[in-house]
């Protein structure tokens, strides 16, 4: 669905909303907690497709340029802004994205390439992948969201997918009990819990 | 202990100040050290860009340890366990003060002397282990120390394949050892019993965690000890959000005071 800026901001809250769930209730590691709304939307936006192309042009230039970039004495932040030239100019170049509003994808994907890669350089390509993998699948999960639930909301007023999204940002938010990745993580902790106090 | 439930009580107990003040490893030496509380000491802090163009590597011991005063998780540490080249230490400061290592715009770069383990933890040459100790309002609940492998490539971390084992809290005796998850009876490098072993110096260990609360202003909090073989128990880092995988190492669920 083409969405105007209005509607995307309409949607805004509600992919953030999900994003937080994902986060606080599932326990999924993104780059970023709002990364994959940002993506999620920009699908929504100018179609899954399209962005899965983006993203693969964009994960592939800028993965082929880090590692060069990593090696030369400049500092961080113009390494990023580097980074987001490559990746806007292989996006262009490509003609992958043809819409009015490719900046926001254009800095997220970036983000996401430097976020992935310094994870990469940190802790390994193996949890640079599952990163990198748990943002894209986040998104796309948000996404199909959105494409559901995305058309009642428009029709309403602004205010109703802004009052869904914040109250359900407030009762997320307000989650204290274990994610589900932990009951995993800590699967032989409970199961030892519950056997203590069933003797 | 789940991490939703943790982030309530750190939002209870940890004041955003002292959380601030011990993500930032200098300023944690000045509050352990004017508690009395032993820290690795510091040969030099290269600050800034006139630290820098002031920071000559040559005056170094030929071991040491430089690491950004701001990062986490070990990252942009680096170990001279032999003396490495003065343009590979310069650099290296470089990037640490340019933020490189603690995604900053600046930052510090903090060199210490290498430390080498107590003899009746490790061996010299397999790597430090360092002692975690999670404390609440005074109250030390789990410990474990993580012992570097030849797996993982000498670093502590558990999941590159450093051991975590459970430290009794009372005798300072260890109770159980994973490595990779599984369960471990003997270091896989040297063959050491590891279940049953005493950790040197343990009550002057617990004793110093105890305190970090009230030095740091931290109600809830992590401390990263070591015990070295010629200065004894020494405080590394105190963590404000501490990880919850002690807990499978301890084989208990954290249950606060």
């Amino acid at each position: 669905m083409q969405l105007t800026p209005h509607q995307l901001l309409a949607l805004l809250p509600i992919a953030i909303a999900l994003a937080l769930t994902l986060r606080l209730v599932v326990g999924l590691r993104t780059v970023g907690v709002f990364a994959p709304a940002l993506l999620a939307l920009t699908a929504a936006d100018l179609g899954a497709r399209d962005v899965a192309a983006a993203l693969l042009v964009a994960g592939g230039a800028g993965f082929a340029v880090a590692p060069v970039l990593d090696r030369l004495p400049i500092a961080r932040q113009a390494r990023l802004g580097t980074l987001v030239i490559v990746v806007a100019a292989a996006v262009v170049a490509t003609g992958v994205l043809d819409g009015d509003a490719v900046g926001l994808p254009m800095v997220v994907l970036a983000i996401v390439v430097e976020r992935t890669w310094s994870d990469h350089t940190v802790a390994g390509a193996r949890a640079a992948t599952r990163l990198c993998g748990t943002t894209l699948a986040s998104a796309g999960a948000i996404a199909v969201a959105l494409t559901w639930i995305g058309p009642v909301l428009l029709t309403e007023h602004w205010v109703v997918p802004s009052a869904v999204g914040l109250g359900a940002c407030l009762v997320v938010g307000g989650y204290r009990g274990l994610r589900v990745t932990e009951l995993v993580r800590f699967r032989r902790l409970l199961r030892a819990e519950r056997a203590a106090v069933a003797s | 202990m789940g991490i939703n439930a943790r982030n309530v009580v750190i939002g209870r107990d940890n004041d955003r100040s002292a959380i601030a003040a011990v993500r930032d490893k200098v300023v944690t030496k000045h509050l352990l050290q004017t508690a009395g509380i032993p820290v690795a000491p510091t040969l030099t802090a290269v600050e800034g860009r006139l630290g820098l163009a002031r920071f000559d590597p040559s005056l170094l011991p030929p071991t040491w340890v430089m690491k950004p005063a701001r990062s986490s998780q070990g990252r942009g540490v680096l170990v001279a366990a032999r003396p490495v080249a003065i343009e590979v230490a310069r650099r290296h400061a470089e990037r640490i003060v340019a933020g490189e290592h603690s995604d900053l715009d600046e930052d510090v770069a903090l060199v210490e002397p290498l430390l080498r383990p107590h003899p009746d933890l490790a061996p010299d040459g397999l790597g430090l282990p360092d002692l975690r100790v999670i404390v609440h309002r005074g109250v030390p609940l789990l410990a474990m120390v993580r012992l570097p492998t030849v797996a993982s490539r000498g670093r502590s971390n558990l999941h590159q394949g450093g051991i975590g084992a459970a430290v009794d809290l009372t005798s300072g005796r260890i109770t159980r050892a994973r490595q990779h998850g599984r369960p471990v009876e003997h270091h896989p490098d040297d063959g050491r019993p590891l279940v049953g072993m005493p950790v040197p110096h343990w009550d002057a260990v617990v004793d110093l965690a105890v305190r970090c609360g009230p030095a740091t202003g931290l109600g809830y909090l992590g401390v990263d000890a070591v015990v070295d073989a010629r200065r004894g128990p020494l405080v590394l880092e105190v963590n404000s959000h501490p990880g919850l995988e002690i807990q499978n190492v301890c084989g208990r669920a954290l249950v606060l005071s």
